[in-house]
């Protein structure tokens, strides 16, 4: 057990080797290497291949390349660009245009995803070529993919709850259906936000094209087919119980596959570029992943996450003043590490406190599970941050993503007020279908 | 004072959690030895069951909460102590524990610097199926979760498919229907919400899910004879109190999975309780002989031709069962 | 700005790793695919594509790391780099250069130790397929040193460069500019050929 004067020494070590340029995976490594180190001597060193094996050989983690692959396939066989320009057809004169549909896109295949890195990745690569050749602007295009992202685990299925639900003692099922109605909420405050954007700075929302005639317009809904058709393979073989939800990216991937065969765009040579950037993608979450799961288990033996959660349980106060202290406190622990670690090294020493002011704990899953979201767009550790930097077409500077997903950052928090101040957004639907 | 750094059970499992918990923050009060002791679930450091005899021997603990079945994948010999259909209460379990302890001990110092403090069971492992069945004839046909090659061993035998997959993913699964089974104990079932997603609980154990506290060699040695005594006595009431609660929470849970009036420490739920069959059991035992006791042998003579040897003396003695 | 003849030479094995990886990727899906397919309609289960996905994703993950560090695809943030001279950046990416190779080869030596632990031991995986550790393992601990040689010789080359060409290793061994982002992506499109209308 250290103390938290060590515990932030290190946390602004971590930021300084970030900020000095050495690869991000490589400065949680070091800082984890320097913690075990200085606190807890060699031997706690020599395990990291064994951990590293076993946080590798991981079969739900498996569905980030088999979700990165089946956008890739999308993508190159000119499917998703196609669904854009019929969207375009229809939407493009809305304030904000395609960036609707990148919500709402993000929204129904986090309704498949359990994981918003595979939602990031996917809608990421599927929708970034198209609206940055739209001429939306920048930093908001990005930060509406990273942000939208985020829905992946709120709207069910997700890992996160499942993993909250069997460490807490709470009901999954009633877990999955309270985060239904807040995560449409969301879809429509992030939708709003970007319709007044628009409305206020109308050339950020893209080049308004000229409307093709009606006939041709409902000719390119047939576009729509193909996605349609994914999403319905993914969804149905989840909700009719032929696969799990891993299972159900591999079924995406060759439905994928059998629409570029039909369209004749399948060639070596485009099917090789698809799997090489899949690794490439891939690799880059999985070293930074790696990385972050070492650092947890030496700052998990250092007992930082208790030490820090014993701080707010000793300042003792009412029941409102420690949610927002609870808020403070992930957004702090979300600096610099990875949700999932996040969870599992929280909630042991959370839900006592949950239990002691009689927080609700269906509801508390779902504050826990936007405030991860939240963790998930802010630097300098937020993975969707990365990932949306990882698949954008153009490169360029990971601060666009950072500038524009902050303003989404702010409508999660100010969904987080909304579900402390009414606790029915969450509670209402598991009441109503639970009794 | 010695420091023991001391990695607990997964924290889904809150009771023996708080046990462990309690047990160690107390340790050098209860037994008089000079120790400092620093906790935390396996999971909440990101340890992966599987590796506890690896991270045992190399030092990353002082001591361990172990998972025999996952900690076997390194060494099958110790799977020996609770194969599947062999001991089929946690009093026959219980024998065979004890008779299995020694040489599941030396095994376990001289390839894994460990050494055992304690042995005990989670508690009966039973079926949970989301459509109705009234005996394991009717598991025919059935998708069941699998997570070991005996258990798939077993299953296969019962005209059953098994199915693999990852303990997050069974929920969803029973939910959905990829698969209609899962085998767990009472209490596990009943913190993991599994009543919700199934309806049929068929009570019939096929092992009870054994578990221990394993310490380092070079930790161990560094107490003197009284100490080591005086430790073990310690270690030996946490071992009682971990039986206990598997036996006598596992009835709770049971009454509490399926509704029942007596149900106190659980959540309740509506589960249908069917009945045992002394032609289950017949079953069970059939299936133990001609399918699982064969392919452990397989595996384990594998690493050590003289493994079922010591299982027949052993195990197999108390539980009337040879291994030819 | 020449292209670095270092990564020039070892980028074609970087990329066959890579594909091979890909190709599991492939073969994955069609497995689970039969493995669905067999279980709804034949009840039968091929009892281990999720063991085998675990496996894959190891495997991918020690291919393709060398590939990504190639291609300087690893994520490094730019906010004060960018803002330095080429003294200050040389520098910087002289030890970005070698706490990566340090990096790698830890995991490396660990993976390596990881292999040699299971064929020691002779573990199986606890699964019902029973399969060899140290089969997945020997392909993910030899990426892993793969990955490792790669780093170690990119270090070599900085250091090298930090003393005698530091524009050369601010352009090889630095964060990616947008400029040669752009000219990678215009590579991607045209092989995209409709998809630009
Ligand atoms: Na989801
Ligand atoms: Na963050």
């Amino acid at each position: 057990m250290i103390g938290a004067g060590a515990a932030f020494s290190g946390f602004f070590i971590m930021l300084g080797l970030m900020m000095a340029g050495i690869p991000v995976a490589v400065s949680l490594f070091l800082v984890a290497g320097l913690g075990a180190g200085l606190y807890l001597g060699l031997p706690t060193l020599l395990i990291f291949g064994n951990q590293t094996w076993s946080m590798l050989n991981d079969f739900v983690l498996t569905a980030i390349p088999l979700f990165i692959l089946l956008g890739e396939i999308l993508l190159r066989s000119g499917i998703t660009d196609r669904m854009y320009q019929a969207l375009a057809d229809w939407m493009g004169r809305w304030p904000g245009g395609l960036l609707h549909t990148n919500i709402a896109a993000s929204g129904l295949f986090s309704s498949v995803s359990g994981s918003s890195v595979a939602t990031a990745a996917t809608i990421g690569t599927v929708a970034l070529p198209a609206l940055e050749r739209h001429g939306y602007n920048r930093q908001l295009t990005l930060g509406t993919v990273a942000a939208g992202a985020t829905l992946g685990i709120l709207i069910p299925p997700s890992i996160n709850m499942i993993i909250y639900g069997s460490m807490s003692n709470t009901s999954i099922g009633q877990l999955f259906v309270a985060g239904i109605v807040p995560g449409l909420l969301l879809m429509a405050l992030f939708m709003g936000f970007i319709a007044i954007v628009c409305m206020i700075y109308p050339h950020w929302g893209g080049r308004v094209e000229e409307v093709a005639p009606l006939r041709e317009r409902l000719a390119r809904l047939a576009d729509l087919l193909p996605p349609l058709f994914i999403f319905a393979l993914v969804m149905g073989s989840i909700y009719f119980g032929w696969a799990t939800p891993t299972e159900s990216a591999a079924l995406g991937v060759l439905g994928a596959f059998a629409l570029a065969l039909l369209r004749r765009r399948l060639s070596i040579v485009m099917l090789h570029e698809a799997l090489l950037s899949t690794v490439r993608i891939t690799s880059m979450i999985l070293l930074i992943m790696i990385a972050a799961s070492f650092l947890n288990f030496t700052i998990g033996i250092m007992g930082i996450p208790q030490t820090i959660t014993r701080l707010v349980a000793e300042i003792g106060a009412t029941q409102l003043q420690v949610l927002l202290l609870l808020v403070l406190f992930y957004l702090i622990l979300g600096c610099f590490l990875e949700t999932l670690s996040m969870m599992i090294a929280t909630i042991p020493v959370v839900m006592p406190i949950v239990a002691f002011f009689g927080i609700d704990p269906v509801w508390f899953g779902v504050f826990l599970v936007i405030l991860m979201e939240v963790s998930l767009i802010t630097p300098p550790l937020g993975m969707n941050l990365y990932i949306v930097q990882g698949v954008r077409p153009k490169g360029g500077s990971i601060m666009d993503v950072i500038w524009g997903s902050l303003p989404f950052a702010m409508i999660l928090l100010l969904l987080v007020g909304l579900l402390i101040a009414i606790p029915d957004l969450a509670l209402w639907l598991p009441r109503l279908m639970f009794g | 004072d010695v420091p023991l750094r001391v990695a607990g059970n997964f924290s889904q499992n809150a009771k023996h959690v708080a046990i462990e918990q309690e047990f160690f923050a107390n340790l050098a009060q209860t037994s008089g030895v000079p120790v400092t002791t620093s906790y935390n679930p396996m999971d909440v450091v990101g340890v992966k069951a599987p590796d506890a005899l690896r991270m045992l021997r190399s030092g990353s603990f002082d001591v361990m909460s172990v998972q025999v079945g996952m900690a076997s994948r390194d060494d099958p010999f110790f799977e020996g102590i609770d194969l599947i259909g062999v001991s089929t209460d946690m009093d026959s379990l219980r024998q065979a524990v004890d008779a299995y302890r020694e040489a599941f001990d030396e095994r376990l110092q001289s390839k894994f610097n460990a050494k055992v403090l304690t042995l005990w069971p989670f508690g009966p492992q039973v079926f949970f199926c989301n459509q109705p069945i009234s005996s394991l004839d009717d598991m025919k046909g059935l998708k069941v979760r699998s997570f070991t090659p005996s258990m798939s061993a077993m299953l296969e035998y019962l005209g059953a498919t098994p199915v693999t997959l990852q303990f997050s993913e069974v929920y969803p699964a029973l939910q959905r229907g990829v698969a209609s089974c899962g085998v767990t104990s009472p209490t596990s079932a009943n913190s993991g919400n599994w009543p919700e997603v199934t309806t049929h609980l068929l009570p019939l154990s096929v092992s009870g899910s054994v578990q221990g506290h394993f310490i380092n060699l070079n930790t161990w040695n560094k107490f003197s004879e009284e100490q080591k005594a005086a430790l073990e006595a310690s270690m030996k009431e946490l071992e009682d109190r971990m039986w206990d609660m598997a036996v006598n929470a596992t009835g709770d849970a049971l009454a509490c999975n399926t509704g029942a009036d007596d149900c106190a420490d659980h959540k309740k739920f509506g589960m249908t309780l069917v009945d045992i069959s002394d032609a289950d059991r017949q079953k069970i035992k059939e299936a133990t002989l001609a399918a699982v006791l064969p392919l452990w042998k397989q595996a384990c003579n594998a690493v050590d031709p003289s493994c079922t040897a010591t299982w027949n003396q052993t195990v197999g003695a108390v539980a009337g069962l040879t291994i030819d | 700005m020449p292209e670095n003849p270092l990564s020039r030479r070892l980028t074609p094995v970087a990329r066959f790793l890579s594909l091979l990886a890909g190709y599991g990727i492939l073969a994955l899906s069609v497995l689970i695919g039969a493995e669905v397919l067999l279980r709804r309609f034949f009840n039968v289960s091929l009892q281990g594509a999720d063991e085998y996905g675990g496996y894959a994703l190891a495997i991918l993950a020690a291919f393709g790391f060398s590939l990504t560090l190639l291609e300087r695809g690893h994520t490094r943030i730019e906010i004060v780099i960018g803002r330095l001279g080429q003294g200050g950046r040389a520098l910087l990416n002289w030890l970005s250069a070698l706490s990566m190779a340090a990096m790698a080869a830890f995991a490396a030596w660990r993976a390596v130790t990881t292999l040699l632990e299971s064929i020691d031991y002779g573990s199986l995986s606890g699964t019902p397929l029973m399969t060899p550790l140290w089969v997945p393992q020997l392909f993910w601990a030899g990426g892993m040193l793969f990955f490792a040689l790669v780093a170690g010789l990119l270090a070599v080359q900085a250091s090298w460069l930090l003393a005698a060409d530091r524009r050369s290793l601010n352009a090889w061994h630095g964060i990616k500019t947008l400029s040669e982002e752009i000219e990678e992506e215009q590579q991607t499109l045209g092989l995209r050929g409709e998809v630009l209308r």
